[in-house]
């Protein structure tokens, strides 16, 4: 915190959204658990020193006990460690196809934000017609055609979902654009590029931020989901996703809970940290303190 | 004259995440009966949070002082009572005329609502009151006026309906917060014209808000200078031009345009923020006459003649001075 | 050093309304409707008119941020744009014309960016146009801040930090790195208390005194136009009413409008002396 002469505690707009995201609890319990996870997968191997796909048919569905701690699955494999590492396939997918996303929808919607006109039409309608069909019916009928794998879903997921990212940035650049700060740039010579990349952009950042956190826990239940249905992550390769898979039966569902609810919990936990997390950024970055010296 | 309203050591105090922000400090002034007021600070003196206290908008833990309004303490005031006052007896013109009124219902029922919720008269008696005091705003058509939309008025005659909205009820007292800062220099001097008529014509009091001396010139009967959320001089609308003393209000003067002598007169230095809690005379450090004892302690109020107090260490009263 | 440094001819802007357009009326509304007028260097000219009389989108215009409908406008010769012989700058050309002709707008808590620091901001066109090295940058940020006022504690802060006073130097500032010799001043005192309206009215004149700049400043406040500026131009809805020498269209003003903006200035009686 910057002082200055009599006492006064002047402070960043950067300083004020940290002080306002730690006073929300949920959102700081949100990013906890999302460390949590992320650490515990990234490095399984010091917290286990078993082999996701080593099987043991000689224990299979075994109860969870001192050498598995939360049992084994169909195929005598541990179910912590792979629990631990189908957390680095449902994360990275969750990461990455928000990486597309963003890398797609921020381009477009602010070249449509900022230029309007044709561009912006042509580009709006196209966002409207990806966004008019539900997205498992696609999905399900590309994963089916073009088969799982972790590149696969990462793509089905961030070319379905990138209009959502492309509407949030458009109508942020269209507010941006009418602010006298941007007349401004134009005034002093700039460019469209060095304006959008000079001010555009960073003034969009928060918005963008937000919506990029929620869009990795949308991802992480796209994939489970898509696994769950046979369709995501193949075989012998954990994910969170496939591991539920086990839940298809009915008897496992009743007497092996082990099985499935390790990973079912992971995706809520995973899912709902994330949530809290974005919300509480969004409270943080919002209502951007307006302290000045006057008034 | 009979005193109003009558505002005693009122302090308000914000907290937020930059530390303690104190909007006004100790502040007692009062408004007559029949007269207009004009409140004058810049930005940061606390002159809009004064209104908002005396309407009972603030948190009641930041408050600390008094405001009586006919023996009664408005700032102790529970909300079911103090909402029976406003907009009834003490009523506030906004600033903004284009955001004041509701843009989705008709000019006609906005005024009907204040009628109805005060439960003035009934139905045929309200619309008369109405139309009567549309002409007392210098409206040409009142009948077709209670039937338009916001949109479709002038900013002028919108700040006009805002004006009737705030009479209707007959109140005591009208609190106008900068009325003419956001209209146009012609349509400013009639509605500051309109406001003279309304005291003259109706008896009630104005609390006039601004940061324009020429529009005090004006209108207002008495003056109050308020600078950094205390009161810096109060005297009579002739004594402010003729007779102040404190350094704050004749650098105010002097800084109008029409001074102009090669360069324009300017008070040095700016305006600092009201957080934390500050050591002797607020004007210290932009004053021409800052002594060893302006920087330690706050001056007290000295009264200089009849209706005219000062809180400056630098003038004598010539009947020796008095603190509150 | 009479040298005519703008010459502005039949500009015109036009607005389509679309409620008049239903009602059948001529939907055209003329924000700006046949404006001629001269600039001299080294005089400053004030464009003074109520709020929609145009005067900021005229501006706009001779700064080229917004397009024009018909007229032209000549800047030391160069032709920034003129209809008639289908004529425009180009934009390349226009981009190192900005450098001479600069903006200050009104509100300066929404002309800068608050996402830039006081440094960043204020080397922002020095940067574009290469005022002057890389290394001399902050140097030089610093001695502008210097002249227009503003310490150089301040040099990290943000907008959203300092006060109106200020952040309205800042953008002065901004504009006076470039060197230019043509800076419009946009309604920038309306924003901004009394006794810091002086202190900027002050350092234009003294910035004007060090760079022979030529102003063009639009006001609706006439009581800071009267010593201001030595030329006026006075607009209504779009159309010049009355033009002149500053103090002599304020001794006997011709025409009627004139007259009654001249008589709504309130406060006139504190010079008079005379109290009602």
């Amino acid at each position: 915190m910057k002082k200055r002469k009599n006492e006064e505690v002047l402070l960043s707009a950067g300083q004020i959204a940290k002080k306002k995201f730690f006073q929300n609890k949920m959102a700081v319990l949100g990013l906890i658990v999302i460390i949590l996870f992320v650490i515990l997968s990234v490095f399984a191997p010091l917290f286990t020193k078993l082999d996701p796909n080593q099987t043991d048919l000689l224990n299979i569905r075994g109860c969870p006990n001192a050498e598995h701690i939360l049992g084994t699955d169909d195929l005598g494999r541990d179910i912590f460690t792979r629990l631990l590492y189908g957390g680095r396939i449902s994360i990275a997918v969750g990461v990455i196809s928000m990486a597309l996303q963003l890398a797609i929808g921020v381009t477009v919607g602010t070249l449509a934000g900022y230029f309007g006109g044709i561009l912006d039409k042509i580009v709006m309608r196209i966002v409207d017609v990806i966004m008019c069909f539900p997205f498992f019916v696609i999905a399900i009928a590309l994963a089916s055609v073009l088969g799982g794998s972790m590149t696969n879903l990462v793509l089905i997921i961030g070319m379905l979902m990138w209009p959502g990212i492309a509407r949030i940035v458009r109508s942020q650049v269209l507010v941006i654009k009418e602010n006298e700060f941007i007349m401004g740039a134009r005034a002093l010579g700039l460019n469209w590029l060095e304006i959008i990349f000079s001010h555009v952009l960073p003034n969009i950042a928060s918005s963008v931020l937000v919506a990029s956190t929620l869009s990795v826990a949308s991802g992480i239940l796209m994939e489970a989901t898509l696994s769950f249905l046979g369709l995501g992550v193949n075989p012998p390769d954990p994910s969170w996703g496939n591991m539920l898979v086990a839940a298809q039966s009915m008897s496992v569902l009743k007497n092996q809970w082990w099985m499935w609810i390790p990973a079912g919990t992971a995706v809520v936990l995973m899912v709902l940290a994330v949530n809290f997390f974005g919300d509480g950024l969004r409270d943080a970055l919002d209502a951007k303190s307006k302290i000045s010296a006057g008034d | 004259m009979e005193k109003l309203i009558e505002i005693k050591n009122l302090s308000v105090t914000f907290h937020d995440l930059a530390g303690t922000l104190h909007a006004i400090t100790d502040l007692s002034y009062h408004i007559n009966k029949g007269e207009i007021l004009g409140v004058i600070g810049e930005s940061g003196s606390g002159k809009s949070v004064t209104s908002k206290a005396i309407m009972g908008f603030l948190n009641p833990s930041c408050v600390t002082g008094e405001i009586l309004y006919k023996g009664k303490d408005l700032t102790k005031m529970k909300e079911k009572e103090i909402c029976k006052l406003r907009g009834s007896k003490i009523s506030l013109v906004f600033q903004e005329p284009m955001t004041a009124l509701n843009p989705v219902m008709t000019i006609g029922k906005q005024l009907e609502e204040i009628l109805v919720i005060h439960k003035i008269g009934n139905k045929a008696d309200n619309h008369k009151k109405i139309i009567d005091t549309l002409h007392l705003m210098n409206i040409a058509d009142p009948e077709a006026m209670m039937l338009k939309y916001p949109f479709e008025l002038s900013g002028g005659l919108r700040q006009r309906i805002m004006i009737a909205m705030a009479v209707l009820c007959e109140p005591d007292l009208i609190i106008a917060d900068e009325p003419t800062t956001a209209l146009d220099v012609t349509t400013q001097m009639e509605i500051l014209k309109l406001l003279k008529k309304v005291t003259s014509v109706m008896g009630c009091s104005v609390l006039l808000i601004t940061h324009d001396l020429g529009v005090i010139a004006e209108c207002a009967d008495r003056v109050v200078v308020m600078y950094r959320g205390r009161k810096m001089e109060e005297c009579s609308m002739k004594d402010v031009f003729e007779n102040a003393v404190h350094p704050y209000t004749l650098g105010l003067i002097k800084s109008r345009p029409s001074n102009f002598n090669g360069r324009y007169y300017t008070i040095e230095g700016s305006v600092e923020s009201n957080y934390g809690e500050a050591k002797g005379c607020l004007f210290q450090k932009r004053c021409d006459f800052c002594t060893e004892i302006c920087k330690t302690k706050i001056p007290k109020e000295k009264i200089i003649s009849e209706d005219h107090v000062v809180s400056c260490w630098r003038c004598e009263s010539s009947e020796g001075d008095m603190a509150e | 050093m009479s040298e005519t440094i703008l010459r502005v001819n039949n500009l015109r802007k036009d607005f389509t309304n679309r409620q008049r357009r239903k009602k059948g009326q001529d939907n055209m509304v003329h924000a700006v409707n046949n404006v001629s007028f001269e600039m001299q260097r080294g005089r400053t000219l004030g464009l003074v008119g109520e709020s929609g009389c145009g005067k900021s989108t005229a501006a706009k215009m001779v700064m080229g941020l917004i397009p024009v409908d018909g007229g032209s406008i000549y800047y030391e010769d160069i032709c920034l744009v003129d209809t008639e012989q289908h004529r425009k700058i180009k934009n390349k050309e226009m981009e190192q014309l900005r450098k001479r002709m600069q903006i200050v707008f009104q509100d300066p808590s929404s002309c800068l960016d608050p996402r830039k620091n006081i440094e960043q901001l204020i080397s922002e066109g020095i940067r574009k146009h290469k005022i002057c090295p890389k290394n001399e940058m902050r140097d030089y940020c610093i001695e502008m801040m210097d002249s227009c006022g503003l310490e150089p504690s301040l040099l990290m802060r943000y907008p959203h930090e300092l006060s109106g006073g200020q952040k309205q130097r800042v953008a002065i500032a901004r504009s006076f790195a470039l060197k230019p010799d043509f800076v419009v001043c946009d309604e920038i005192t309306a924003a901004l208390d009394v006794s810091v309206q002086s202190q900027i009215l002050n350092l234009l004149l003294d910035l004007k005194e060090k760079t022979n700049v030529t102003y063009l400043f639009i006001s609706h406040n006439l009581e800071v136009v009267k010593y201001f500026c030595d030329d006026i131009i006075i607009m209504k809805q779009g159309e010049i009413v009355e033009r002149g020498k500053c103090l002599e269209v304020y001794e006997n003003p011709k025409e009627e409008y004139t007259k009654l903006l001249l008589e709504s200035i309130p406060g006139q009686m504190i010079e008079q002396n005379k109290w009602n």
